[in-house]
């Protein structure tokens, strides 16, 4: 592994219960999807090193349990998310209603910087079900994402392994130009610091 | 050995549920004991003897040659469950009509049909406080749980997955708790109801199918009037009240102090200050350099009584004894089933010592979100072979299929190369009496207790670990009982004298110089331990 200080990418997954995040993360991370995984406690986490265009970086992602409505414990999961996936399954109309009140919730909780930039990726999940049982028309969730601000919208299924591949590869992009952002304005502190040592070094030559 | 004979010998060994505790707590009435039944011990803490667990209530030298169980006491909690039942019916007719679970009003329950005129209306909520509800409706609420039931332990399928009429039977119990105790339904809350329901489901008994077998001459079980009053502790028909009078009195203080956010985050806290006190290495870890808040793990751990982290097969007798200490040292309602978790936490904390050592952020959370417990082979099969003999044994509608198999989420088993911790619930439970026993003294007691797990794990190479860990872990209690004990090895032969508590309750040894903490060695970590003896003393 190189030296140099590798690039950890912190994800945030949010969406009401059942919905498939936990099978989301793991197709994404082990490539195979359980029609049983158990409801999720709190929240997990799973890291994955990966490659976005030759930089090396670690997505941290965080799966959380969809029932919970943290308020002051969200803080502690959200916090330092460099990217929020808001999940919903497209045969349960409930949970596509709750996607804008997960992403206020998140905004409000995570505290981010520039809340009308923050990139989320909206994910809308089991389309391998007959057509009959879908209730949520790709038309009209991309009219909520246009609406909340054109975010990326996906339509995947776990269990089939579609789109999830192409769903991560945006979160991480859009994850890591928020993270270099961050870097950025760090770096620019870091470099009037280190420039004044540097004057009072050069004095004392 | 026939459930019915096991309760009988369980029941005429012991004179009080209070010394039947005490064995288990003390390891001599445990899941090896051929006449061990968890539903029995349970039923009798839980339920029947529940008000008797008070030490003060406890005759002191009852005249009785075995416990006596207070059959009118189950009687009349199994008479409640169905006046809840008819209160509070489950609106299984409000479900959407393809839903498995659904069935109309009038055939919804056995129970009283009368209840379901009362025509209870949907809350709709006003879209202002929809997301900060502070109680869910009926509906919401059996989605809620059903939506978790539907994916009840999926590590042994035929329980629930495969199951209807339990996913049923514990959506029920859940539902009905819900509505006497819980503002929201919680996640969580369902694996405690499904554990306890495969509990007493195992043993369960069909009055009805005895007695056909008796008639049958196929039956070699004679019955007589204590086999029929035992008969009634293990009727499969009031499987469900029981369950949930058991799960109601084991989930009630889990529930009041961690299910609650900020009741978890103060909980949280607290179990910051005990890890401060006898684990200056983790507590400096995880606050100061990890900055990895207790609450964001500690949620789980404590939620689920670390059914999670230790897997079924270690919970068990983990839940087992942390009921039965609950049970001794009662002196309010309800009855604590959490006064060891926090030290039980530390100890399995100090034992992935050596691994978070030498970790990041990234690599410390993995290891805390994905405890390394070890899963033996062997408990497997203990587990495949015991529901086998309920099969010989009952032969009723508890088939249990082959393919039962306690095996922790695969997801979890195949990610992490890092070595395994072997748990033995029994040597853990010891240690954490001893530091609950010793609260006042944890910087020194606990301290020991945290270096010697952490040294016990450290000492051997990474290959050997797994293997030789058990033996070690047991080498080493056995030690600290020598040097701390006051006869503990004599009271083991006399059950009915054996108080674990007042045994455990001064190690003289506190100063214990010959145990230099490892990670004192470190230079970062005496660094460490600089900053926080600095933050301490301002």
């Amino acid at each position: 592994m190189s030296s140099r200080k590798k690039t950890i990418l912190k994800v945030i997954i949010l969406g009401d219960s059942g919905v498939g995040k936990t099978s989301l993360m793991q197709q994404f991370i082990n490539g195979k999807f359980s029609n049983q995984y158990k409801a999720t406690i709190g929240a997990d986490f799973l890291p994955k090193d990966l490659a976005i265009d030759d930089k090396q970086v670690t997505m941290q992602i965080w799966d959380t349990a969809g029932q919970e409505r943290f308020q002051s414990l969200g803080v502690a999961f959200y916090r330092g998310s460099d990217c929020c996936v808001l999940v919903y399954d497209v045969t349960n109309t409930k949970s596509f209603e709750s996607i804008s009140s997960w992403k206020d919730e998140f905004l409000v909780q995570a505290n981010v910087k520039d809340p009308d930039n923050f990139p989320f990726v909206v994910i809308g999940n089991k389309i391998d079900v007959e057509e009959n049982k879908r209730l949520i028309s790709g038309k009209k969730a991309q009219a909520l994402c246009a609406q909340l601000g054109n975010l990326p919208y996906f339509e995947t299924s776990a269990k089939e392994a579609v789109n999830v591949e192409q769903a991560f590869d945006v979160v991480a992009r859009n994850a890591l130009q928020q993270e270099e952002s961050l870097e950025f304005a760090d770096d620019y502190t870091d470099a009037v610091n280190i420039h004044v040592d540097g004057d009072n070094g050069s004095c004392a030559c | 050995m026939h459930t019915i004979e096991r309760a009988k010998k369980t029941l005429s060994s012991y004179r009080t549920v209070r010394q039947l505790s005490l064995a288990n707590v003390s390891d001599e009435y445990n899941p090896t004991v051929p006449y061990f039944s968890r539903s029995l011990l349970w039923r009798l803490q839980l339920i029947t003897n529940y008000e008797n667990s008070a030490p003060e209530l406890t005759p002191a030298n009852s005249p009785a040659d075995r416990i006596d169980v207070r059959l009118d006491r189950l009687q009349s909690s199994r008479r409640a469950y169905a006046g809840l039942l008819n209160d509070f019916p489950v609106p299984w007719d409000q479900l959407d009509p393809g839903s498995e679970y659904y069935s109309r009003a009038k055939d919804a329950d056995e129970f009283d049909i009368g209840a379901t005129s009362l025509g209870r209306t949907r809350v709709e909520h006003d879209p202002l406080s929809s997301q900060r509800s502070p109680r869910m409706t009926d509906l919401n609420a059996l989605q809620a749980i059903v939506t978790d039931v539907e994916r009840l332990f999926p590590q042994m399928p035929a329980y629930f997955i495969r199951n209807l009429a339990n996913k049923r039977a514990v959506v029920e119990i859940l539902f009905v708790w819900w509505k006497l105790h819980g503002d929201t339904y919680q996640q969580g809350l369902h694996e405690i109801a499904g554990l306890v329901f495969v509990e007493l489901y195992k043993e369960a008994l069909d009055p009805v199918k005895l007695q056909k077998k008796r008639k049958d001459g196929s039956e070699i079980v004679e019955l007589d009037v204590t086999d029929t009053a035992i008969l009634e502790l293990y009727d499969v028909n009031h499987l469900k009240a029981d369950v949930y009078h058991i799960f109601a009195r084991i989930v009630a203080r889990p529930y009041e102090l961690y299910y609650g956010e900020s009741s978890l985050l103060e909980e949280s806290i607290k179990f910051n200050l005990k890890l401060h006190r006898c684990d200056r290495y983790h507590f400096v870890l995880l606050n100061n350099k990890l900055k990895i808040e207790p609450s964001i793990w500690l949620i789980r751990y404590y939620r689920l009584l670390l059914l999670r982290e230790l897997g079924v097969d270690s919970s068990l007798p983990l839940w087992d004894k942390m009921v039965s200490f609950g049970y001794v040292n009662k002196r309010k309602e309800p009855l604590d089933t959490t006064l060891l978790l926090p030290y039980i936490v530390i100890i399995l904390l100090s034992l992935i010592r050596p691994e978070t050592m030498q970790s990041d952020y990234g690599e410390v959370m993995y290891l805390l979100l994905h405890y390394p417990v070890q899963t033996r082979n062997e408990r497997t099969n203990k587990s495949v072979r015991f529901s086998n003999d309920i099969d010989e044994d009952e032969d009723d509608n508890h088939h249990i299929d082959d393919d039962l198999v306690y095996d922790e989420d695969s997801a979890d088993s195949d990610v992490s190369g890092s070595p395994r911790v072997e748990i033995d619930p029994n040597v853990i439970i010891t240690d954490a009496i001893v530091m609950y026993n010793s609260e006042p003294e944890l910087e020194t007691v606990g301290k020991m207790v945290v270096e010697r797990y952490a040294a016990i794990h450290a000492r051997i190479p990474p290959v050997e670990r797994t293997n030789s860990l058990m033996s070690l872990m047991r080498r080493s209690s056995g030690s600290f009982r020598r040097r701390s004990g006051s006869g503990s090895e004599d009271s083991r032969r006399s059950p009915a004298k054996l108080q674990p508590e007042k045994a455990y309750k001064h190690p003289d040894n506190a100063n214990d110089n010959s145990k230099k903490p490892d990670f004192e060695r470190t230079r970062l970590e005496m660094r460490l331990q600089r900053k926080v003896s600095k933050l301490m003393n301002k």
